[in-house]
């Protein structure tokens, strides 16, 4: 990666089309042909893929003295992936870096298309319906004709045309050095989205084939302890009933009514573990579309990443194409193959680590290094003795911990007793507690969030900014540092990462999940790990972040702690649903 | 999912390398050079200190009051309770004002969110008859230059009850202002230095 500026000269701009194989969502992507023009030569390449499949190398060229300009570019890197070309030294994504320049903007005439920027900046462009149609066509598959594959190849230099001007009309505001960090995240997402998550496919067709039966079956089995289905529909009367017998206080609208929405039943599981089981069931019967996971005819589970998609920078895959978008119980789903292993690898508190570097909190960084930050809070804030241990004192720091998640959140009191289960004044004092002993943290918090209202923009330590709009959620504003500084920490390791050859399967909010064959985990875990710790070193001057591991191992399952249990519940449905197809099969 | 198509599972290559780049050149070595300065610490603005009223320390909150004699200040003080004002008067207004204006030392008090507070500790009663709610009072300051204490009026028992705090609450947050800046600004407009002030008007039936 070229670490200066560069000029039009050096760029070449490229677009492909392609398609997943066999036309399966899932599948590795199959290339139909390909349009590079070398700006500084004037030259065009337009190929289509018998001729592309057997080239070694693009032919154009791909060191350090070239930048690939596309738009969305891991799309293009995944091309280089599937006909086998090394992947190029610079990349420069138009798309990351309109993004980038819109980031908070209320509204994008075109959205955040080719097409959307080519309209923001006033340029021409092809209409939109023969996009649709060339985009049908390509996703049709062989065999083209020959007026087909010229159209083809003269839509796929349509849009590599429209990149030049595009390009031009960026190129004075682009942050280039970090520009081209960005454009090097689309080679690790490429590798990311290629290699995918391992899915236990039979588990998942059996599921996707006895879903409706299960989901009846679900609700008689978990309705028996509340009694709150009727004709399996959820009644809200019959819920208010169950509550007052189980003495559970439930949050009500300005109208007096119960708040049923997703966000209240998470916290209020988390108060009461006894509602978990009715949370996950009303989850999975309002949201779970089984059929629309990306799941290839190799059995694992590939999908967009949508890189730079949320307002700090983090990716925002589909919660219904990606298996981590779905309920937790249904990462049971996720499976090594024989002899393989996977790990989920995630940072050790990240976001109180993040915040305890920038803000230079002497409290807040003693917490952090003492490995327990919750257990540390309560001790700072004089709650337990300093010879405290979460086995000890296992409320205090619940409660401490759940004021630190809170703060994180962006959480107030109100939120925050219901998480607790306390009035509101015992979670009122424990978030003044956090801005007493982290009052240098929330000092610069505050300065920040005058700064950042005074300026209207506010950006991370690589330069994702955001556009502050008046209507911004304070809290959001003030947590905006963390959350997109720790985004970029996580493009970082996984650069780091994909160039140390471990296969990364999919970055899970700030966790990363990988993979390796059995024998290899421990190290490929041992090495993620340390690129992790240099990601963190770079990002905040020195300051390392350590992480935890999980490993599992074959034929084991991933799973959520939280979500085991409502897996082995589905599981013993399954099971009897089969056995009594099985013997009606048989009659 | 069709059986056919479980039967063509296709494994990928799950243990390649990834593709050779072009160039060797190490993204980590240049990637320190990429971090922008933290510009999170440009300052947007001080908040103005806080500043203090007049009244009684707060029933709900543990307090401390400042023992030095830098915030120690002897005044007239005039509780108008029809109005619900409170006056500082010039010691040459005593005469006039007579018995409504009661002599008091102005302290200052800051409880444990910060939030600053002048409060009157009272002169014992030169006559030398006990009165609890004084004498109590007056306990209770002496007692929060040192602790926190939480101070609240027990009518039953007539006095003023004082509860220390449990827990260590850390250092008080004293605000940064003088004792006259703080007087200043919690009596501005409420200072009784002359005949023809409205209220001195007002008790001697002058229009």
């Amino acid at each position: 990666m070229v670490n200066q500026d560069f000029s039009l000269r050096d760029c070449i701009t490229l677009d492909f089309e392609y398609r997943p194989l066999e036309g399966r969502e899932g599948n590795l992507p199959e290339v139909i042909c390909m349009v590079a023009h070398e700006v500084g030569t004037g030259k065009y390449h337009r190929m289509f893929q018998e001729e592309l499949y057997q080239l070694k190398v693009p032919p154009f060229p791909i060191d350090e003295t070239a930048i690939i300009v596309a738009y969305f570019a891991s799309a293009e890197m995944s091309c280089f992936k599937a006909l086998g070309w090394p992947m190029p030294q610079n990349v420069l994504d138009l798309y990351a870096e309109f993004r980038n320049k819109t980031n908070g903007l209320p509204y994008l005439p075109g959205g955040r298309s080719l097409l959307g920027a080519m309209k923001f900046f006033r340029l021409d462009s092809i209409a939109p319906e023969h996009k649709e149609e060339m985009r049908t066509l390509a996703l049709r598959g062989g065999p083209y004709n020959y007026h087909e594959r010229s159209s083809l190849l003269d839509y796929c230099q349509s849009d590599v045309d429209a990149l030049l001007p595009l390009l031009n009309a960026m190129l004075p505001e682009i942050d280039q050095p970090r520009a081209l960090l960005r454009g090097q995240y689309n080679i690790a997402v490429a590798a990311m989205e290629n290699t995918g998550t391992p899915i236990d496919i039979q588990t998942y067709a059996d599921l996707c084939q006895f879903w409706e039966k299960i989901k009846g079956e679900l609700i008689l089995e978990v309705d028996a302890a509340y009694g709150v289905y009727q004709d399996g529909v959820f009644k809200s009367d019959m819920f208010e009933n169950y509550l007052g017998l189980a003495n559970i206080p439930w949050p009500r609208t300005i109208t007096g009514k119960l708040k049923l929405d997703e966000d209240t039943f998470k916290d209020m599981s988390k108060a009461y573990p006894s509602l978990l089981p009715l949370r996950n069931l009303r989850d999975c019967l309002a949201k779970l579309r089984l059929n629309d996971l990306y799941v290839g005819s190799d059995g694992r589970n590939r999908c967009l990443l949508s890189q730079f998609s949320s307002i700090t920078g983090r990716n925002q895959p589909s919660t219904t194409k990606f298996v981590f978008g779905l309920s937790k119980w249904l990462r049971g789903l996720i499976q090594p193959r024989p002899g393989m292993a996977i790990a989920y690898i995630d940072w050790s508190q990240q976001e109180f680590g993040i915040a305890a570097a920038l803000s230079q909190d002497k409290n807040m960084i003693a917490a952090h290094l003492s490995g327990d930050p919750y257990l540390a809070f309560a001790k700072q804030a004089g709650a337990v003795p300093s010879n405290a241990t979460k086995h000890s004192h296992p409320n205090e720091r619940n409660q401490y911990k759940q004021c630190v998640l809170a703060t994180q959140y962006g959480m107030g009191a109100e939120s925050l007793a219901d998480r607790l289960g306390t009035p509101e004044l015992r979670a009122k004092q424990l978030l003044d507690m956090h801005k007493k002993v982290y009052k240098t943290f929330w000092d610069w918090s505050d300065n920040l969030y005058n700064t950042t209202v005074a300026f209207n923009q506010v950006a991370t330590l690589f330069g994702w900014q955001l556009n502050v709009q008046p209507d911004l959620n304070p809290r959001s504003l003030r947590n905006f540092p963390m959350q997109a500084n720790a985004a970029e920490m996580l493009r970082i390791a996984c650069i780091l990462i994909h160039e140390k050859g471990i296969n990364i399967c999919a970055p899970v909010h700030d966790a990363l999940l990988i993979e390796a064959p059995e024998d290899q985990i421990d190290g490929a875990v041992e090495l993620a790990k340390a690129c992790m710790e240099e990601a963190s070193a770079i990002l905040l001057n020195g300051f390392k972040l350590t992480s935890d591991a999980k490993i599992v191992r074959s034929p084991e399952r991933f799973h959520e702690d939280s979500g085991q249990h409502f897996w082995n519940r589905v599981m013993a449905i399954l099971e009897r649903i089969k056995s009594s197809e099985k013997l009606n099969a048989g009659c | 999912m069709s059986d056919q198509t479980l039967n063509q599972l296709q494994e990928t290559s799950l243990v390649d390398k990834p593709e050779p780049t072009a160039a060797t050149k190490s993204t980590s070595s240049i990637l320190s050079s990429l971090r922008l300065p933290d510009t999170y610490n440009v300052s947007g603005g001080v908040a103005l200190p806080l500043k203090a009223t007049y009244g009684k320390l707060n029933k709900h909150r543990f307090c401390r009051v400042h023992p030095s004699d830098d915030y120690k200040f002897r005044c007239l003080v005039v509780d108008d309770k029809d109005n619900g004002e409170t006056y500082l008067a010039a010691p040459n207004m005593a005469s006039q004002l007579g018995s409504l204006a009661t002599p008091k030392t102005i302290r200052l008090a800051v409880d444990n969110a910060g939030t600053p507070k002048l409060i009157g500790e009272p002169d014992l009663d030169p006559s030398g008859r006990r009165n609890l709610w004084q004498s109590s009072y007056k306990d209770a300051i002496k007692q929060a230059e040192n602790d926190w204490v939480r101070v609240q009026a027990n009518m039953a028992a007539g006095q003023y009850e004082i509860t220390p705090s449990m827990s260590d609450l850390g250092f008080p947050r004293w605000p940064k202002q003088s004792m006259d800046e703080l007087i200043n600004d919690a009596f501005a407009g409420r200072i009784i230095d002359s005949p023809d002030h409205p209220y001195i008007r007002q008790i001697q039936g002058r229009i």
